[in-house]
């Protein structure tokens, strides 16, 4: 019996070619999964979710101190080792209405650059990857300033908020000159 | 090369390059004063060896134009040494015109250099080389070589010694008093002042100076911890006693006698317990003290060290005046004699910084307004040259004081007063009575109130609430003292260091906030039946004068909670705010504490009356109340049921509303009419000076940035108008700089409103007071 298998010419590049495109397909599990990972959290029993890339952290809100004169979503202010960052509540700032029991005692710390604050949330889920395709726009006709801070909406109803747009947003800030 | 490498090598270059024009202008400053007869040799030596430096330094980044300049300074300053060249005026001209155009293009890079300025650069060139070939033929130079050596052995021989000397002498008055010399050496000694140093970008000097400060709330978290755990150990110590004596009086108790050993095994093996506890709350207590002891003074120590490595000399700053100084004195015709001392002094960078525009306003109003011409300065028994000085000495409580003095004519009381009535800060009847230190707090007025009304008060006056802002927000003070005929002396006195305020925690309501010790003048417990109320406003006595009383919570907009307060009595915190004081009435006064203000994240840019939040021993936050915000939000309050009055009395008056944005133009207008003013528009400067030729107007309203002539110009143009001058004129911007305002300022405008914080009440307030 030979050992040796003798390839014709065409056989070399064939076999190359199936090689490379079995590395050029992506792992399954991307394939299941998706290329967005979100972190989600409830908030009066809907669920929402921020692309974890602005999430800096997810804290227990311990103490959070009131600011007179600040925007009813302005909920206080909480000290992160030391560093001042302000508590959002984003219900307040889309002036939805806050149906069902709210427990409100977990803050996910969103940051971009120097921009950083905290976003009050009932309950934290967990961490999720979904695919940009799953991101439906359509359902959105309801409230259209909250349209302009979503991604989309998935196929289970679970609303990705747009994590620049807020960390961006001019209205957000709070700039009262005497 | 490499790019980037490039790029950084011209950072580098320009930031010595600047040095070198410093050192280039300052020497030729001290130069000028040099009276005939004495030596200069060393001055223009250094003059030649920096003019001979920069333009090393140019041609390797090949600022050729730069480089040409020098060579043609070095050139002039060698004519000099050799004798060849007399220093006339024609020389000093000449190479302040060499100097000035090295600044112009120190900041540019080759490329960018207008042709105007290549054509200014080669005309000096040009001019130099005349002069040089004019003078040659005129004397005969002499020898070089003795005077080479005389001047090395000159440099060395004499300045170090000069040097040492002058470091070690902490008088710097004194120094001061010979100041032609002192400053020839002090500045020929620069070059051998070789400490070894090395540069460090600025924030990475703020990021470990922000990491120390982080230090110092956990030493303050740890010393809390150390009070709990001796509480602690204290309480542990009152039970141990407790059962000692509960332990003799169950012995003496005949009735238990039966059950007395079931009571002592219980007893004992509580005790037990509790001794073992206590014996390790005492380990416990101890070496936490010990550690927190240990760590404070680390602590301590590292901060130190760390703002000393952020302290500056004021000499960073101030070696740019004499050269400023002389350039403006000499613009305005006027003869200046500038002298600085106590420059060595070290001041935190951030305050230095904040100092920069205050001293040039300052120093700009002194020599535009202070000094009268010189024929008049002669027959009121002055020198000609006007006296014009920066004294800075260390003052008491880690403090230091700033002391700018001119001999000018000082400023007109009455005058002042005059204008404070035109502008209806105060009545005609208050200021006759006031004195005329009492009156002096009216310079800073406009600062004082929301109305941002300019105070063109005497031309000594212009801008001055800017500086008071300034000083007031580096925690510093400032105090005029001005004769008239003699002169102003302004006195600034500024902490070395921005940390370590001093704050009281006062309690309102069920929330806490700090109030910054500096504006506290006392704290008191007053009779509730000594509050009386006058006129809306509440009261109360203090050393018999009136003081109004206001209570934080309503200001704050905290409801208060029914409390089992001893309400026969109102806790007081008495606030000094320029010349006035005020009352906060607080639920409760709670602790005093060492201050490290942070700052809020940028999510809360600015906040109403909240300058930021401090976390306490405990680590409980709590918000830092923004005084002058205070009074502003409370002096509002009060203003509006006198503003409707104003506006019906107001009617019928005539505006004109300039503005190049349609949009405001109409917001104005409607904002205008709505108050029952007539209205007219225009939409530039060009526009409105035909508008305003063809028609009265009491009133006018600019926008700033506008094509054709913007509102500065335009501004200007009015008050130039004999017919115009007194109409008043308001400039509505979005240009809240500082230096804006001045420019606003200096071009005649009364007030000056920013449109972030532009709200009908505060336009409107503004111009019915200036129609009054």
């Amino acid at each position: 019996m030979e050992n040796t298998i003798v390839f014709r010419k065409g056989d070399e590049s064939l076999i190359l070619k199936e090689r490379a495109e079995a590395l050029a397909k992506p792992l399954d599990d991307n394939i299941v999964k998706g290329d967005i990972e979100i972190l989600k959290f409830t908030l009066s029993n809907e669920i929402y979710a921020f692309e974890t890339k602005y999430v800096k952290e997810v804290l227990v809100l311990n103490e959070l101190v009131q600011l007179p004169f600040t925007p009813d979503f302005v909920k206080g202010i909480i000290s992160v080792r030391g560093e001042i960052i302000s508590v959002l509540d984003i219900k307040k700032f889309f002036n939805l209405q806050s149906g069902g029991i709210t427990d409100l005692n977990r803050v996910i710390i969103l940051r971009l650059n120097e921009m950083t604050f905290g976003v009050l949330a009932d309950r934290i889920l967990d961490v999720d990857n979904i695919s940009s395709n799953d991101l439906h726009t359509t359902l959105l006709n309801s409230n259209s300033i909250l349209e302009e801070y979503i991604i989309g909406v998935t196929s289970d109803r679970n609303i990705v908020l747009n994590g620049f747009k807020f960390l961006t947003e001019n209205k957000i800030i709070v700039s009262d000159e005497l | 090369m490499d790019e980037n490498f490039l790029k950084r090598l011209i950072e580098t270059f320009k930031i010595e390059a600047e040095e070198h024009y410093n050192n280039l202008a300052n020497g030729l400053i001290t130069l000028e004063k040099v009276k005939p007869g004495e030596s200069c040799f060393e001055l223009v030596e250094t003059l030649h060896r920096e003019a001979h430096s920069l333009k090393g330094a140019a041609r390797a980044v090949s600022f050729t134009d730069i480089e040409d300049v020098c060579k043609s300074l070095e050139s002039l300053f060698s004519a000099v040494k050799k004798d060849a060249l007399a220093l006339s005026k024609n020389v000093f001209a000449l190479a302040f015109m060499g100097v000035d155009l090295i600044k112009e293009m120190i900041y540019l890079n080759p490329v960018e250099i207008e042709d105007d300025t290549k054509l200014l650069s080669d005309t000096f060139s040009l001019k130099v080389w005349e002069l040089l070939n004019l003078s040659e033929n005129e004397t005969s130079a002499p020898p070089e070589k003795t005077f080479t050596t005389n001047g090395d052995a000159a440099v060395n021989e004499n300045n170090i010694p000069a040097y040492l000397e002058l470091n070690g002498n902490s008088d710097f008055t004194s120094a001061q008093s010979i100041p032609n010399k002192e400053q020839i050496t002090t500045h020929s000694s620069k070059d051998i002042q070789l400490q070894e140093n090395i540069r460090i970008s600025v924030q990475k000097l703020d990021s470990l100076y922000l990491q120390a400060e982080e230090l110092l709330s956990s030493k303050l978290a740890m010393e809390q911890f150390s009070k709990d755990l001796q509480e602690l150990s204290a309480s542990i110590n009152s039970i141990k006693l407790e059962l000692n004596k509960s332990q003799s009086a169950l012995r003496r108790n005949k009735y238990l006698v039966e059950r007395q050993n079931e009571f002592t095994d219980s007893f004992g093996r509580f005790s037990e317990v509790i001794i073992s506890i206590d014996n390790r709350l005492k380990v416990l207590t101890k070496s936490s003290v010990e550690n927190t002891r240990k760590t404070g003074i680390a602590v301590t120590e590292l901060m130190d060290s760390v703002k000393d490595i952020i302290m500056f000399k004021f000499s960073h700053l101030l070696d740019l005046f004499p050269k400023a100084v002389h350039d403006l004195s000499s613009e305005l015709g006027k003869d200046v004699d500038f002298v600085m001392s106590g420059t060595d002094i070290q001041i935190d960078r951030r305050i230095l910084e904040g100092m920069k525009d205050p001293l040039i306003h300052i120093i700009r109003n002194a020599i535009d307004h202070g000094f009268e011409p010189s024929e008049e300065r002669v027959s009121n028994g002055k020198s000609p040259k006007g006296n014009l000085s920066i004294c800075i000495k260390h003052a008491e409580n880690r403090k230091v004081e700033i002391k700018i003095s001119d001999d000018g004519k000082g400023i007109d009381i009455e005058k002042l007063k005059h204008s404070a009535v035109k502008k209806g800060l105060i009545s005609l009847e208050k200021s006759n009575e006031l004195s005329e230190d009492d009156a002096m707090p009216l310079l800073f007025v406009s600062g004082t109130t929301t109305k941002k009304i300019i105070t063109d008060i005497s031309g000594y006056g212009l801008g001055m609430a800017i500086v008071k802002e300034k000083v007031d927000k580096l925690s510093g003070t400032i105090n005029i003292k001005t004769k008239p005929l003699v002169g102003t002396e302004i006195t600034i006195t500024l902490p070395i260091t921005l940390t370590m305020l001093r704050g009281l925690v006062v309690q309102c309501s069920d929330r806490q906030f700090v109030i910054p010790s500096n504006y506290i003048n006392n704290v008191n417990r007053v009779s509730a039946s000594n509050v009386k109320r006058v006129e809306n406003k509440s009261t109360i006595i203090l050393n018999d004068v009136p003081v109004t009383l206001l209570y934080l919570c309503d200001i704050l907009g905290i409801k208060k909670h029914k409390t089992t307060e001893d309400s026969s009595f109102v806790k007081i915190v008495v606030i000094t705010f320029f010349d006035k004081l005020i009352a906060f009435a607080v639920s409760d006064i709670l602790e005093e504490i060492e201050l490290l203000i942070k700052p809020l994240n940028k999510q809360l840019a600015r906040i109403k009356n909240i300058s930021g939040a401090t976390i306490l021993g405990n680590g409980k936050i709590v918000p830092v109340l923004n005084i002058p915000d205070l009074i502003k939000t409370t002096e509002k309050s009060f203003g509006k049921t006198t503003d409707l009055t104003l506006q019906t009395n107001e009617s019928a008056r005539d505006i004109l509303v300039v503005d190049d944005s349609i949009t405001s133009r109409m917001l104005l207008q409607d904002i205008l009419e709505t108050a029952g003013y007539n209205v007219k528009s225009a939409s530039d400067g060009m526009n409105a000076l035909k508008i305003i030729k063809e028609s009265h107007f009491d009133l006018i309203v600019s926008d700033i940035e506008m094509p054709l002539m913007n509102g500065f110009q335009f501004t200007k143009l009015v008050k130039s108008m004999d017919n115009l001058k007194d109409v008043p004129v308001v400039l509505v911007t979005a240009l809240s700089r500082d230096e804006d305002k001045i420019k606003g300022m200096d071009a005649g405008a009364n007030a000056y409103i920013v449109k972030s914080d532009f709200e009908q009440s505060n336009l409107l307030e503004v111009i019915s007071r200036l129609l009054q």
